[in-house]
């Protein structure tokens, strides 16, 4: 199904919106590494579905490839905050 | 004649067909092609992961050395081209063909604007004495940015060549899933990106 203009644009802020924050906690906040990981990376998981669902249309995607992006951006970010915390 | 007014009709239904009924954008056989490059990076944002937990001096060492600052307009540039492209979709279904031609032009320009400042940070890298041989991390680094580029341009090419299709409008279901696939593959590109940005130059 096609976005509405107003929910483009709307993606595209809160897109901007997330990595300038993404890139503030990793620069410039106190918190420990493990919390800066795990943050930026749920953020980065964040933006994904954002482009799934506003960008790529993926509410009339067929069940199994919902499926595999659901779970593509879970294992993605699982991983990469899991081996930073082993 | 049967056959004649019988693709008149598929044309018309083609190029009238209405927007809120789109079914899965493109083909098939083109989500299968994205599911498994997609996969190619996950096994590889999962190699980097595992590697860096056995050596995370060495790869934290390597991470204070990019320009985080390249790194983060070019992840803008990305997500605004992923608007422009979706924008585009939507002018070419809405018979706004100029409009369509002029956003998917500016998507292909921000690509060249993304390769052009990769290409700047390549050089000031290596310019720095980092290699492909330096450490574990420049290795992951120029691998996996350098995949990605290649997605990058190929995208563009697609783009270019999508737009040089689609000058005179969406004619027919090819041409439709001609745009559809562009714009996911563009869409990939950007969905990639979103983790290699943080993986690469956040996470600490």
């Amino acid at each position: 199904m096609l976005q509405t203009p107003q929910a483009l644009r709307r993606a595209w802020i809160g897109l901007v919106a997330i990595t300038v924050l993404s890139l503030v906690v990793a620069e410039f906040s106190a918190i420990s590494a493990g919390v800066e990981t795990a943050v930026v990376i749920a953020a980065a998981a964040i933006k994904g579905r954002i482009i799934l669902v506003r960008y790529m249309g993926e509410r009339s995607f067929p069940t199994w490839l919902r499926l595999y992006f659901g779970g593509w951006l879970v294992v993605c970010a699982t991983v990469i905050i899991g081996f930073h915390f082993s | 004649m049967g056959k004649v007014t019988q693709l008149a009709n598929t044309e018309t239904s083609a190029n009238h067909r209405d927007p809120q009924d789109m079914s899965l954008p493109g083909d098939v056989g083109f989500w299968t092609f994205i599911t498994a490059d997609a996969s190619l990076f996950a096994l590889l944002f999962f190699q980097f992961s595992h590697d860096r937990s056995s050596q995370p001096a060495v790869f934290d060492e390597g991470q204070r050395d990019l320009i985080v600052l390249l790194g983060t307009v070019n992840t803008l540039v990305l997500v605004t081209s992923s608007w422009l492209m979706a924008s585009a979709v939507r002018n070419m279904y809405r018979h706004s063909v100029r409009m369509g031609l002029r956003l998917i032009a500016g998507t292909a320009a921000l690509g060249v604007v993304f390769a052009a400042l990769k290409i700047s940070e390549y050089v000031l890298t290596l310019r720095s004495g980092h290699t492909v041989s330096t450490s574990p991390f420049f290795m992951y680094y120029f691998v996996i940015t350098g995949i990605h580029l290649a997605h990058l341009i190929l995208g563009v090419v697609v783009l270019i060549i999508v737009g040089w299709r689609l000058r005179a409008g969406i004619r027919g279901p090819l041409d439709r899933t001609f745009l559809e696939c562009g714009a996911a593959y563009w869409h990939l590109v950007d969905l990639l990106w979103m983790f290699i940005f943080p993986m690469l130059y956040l996470a600490r």
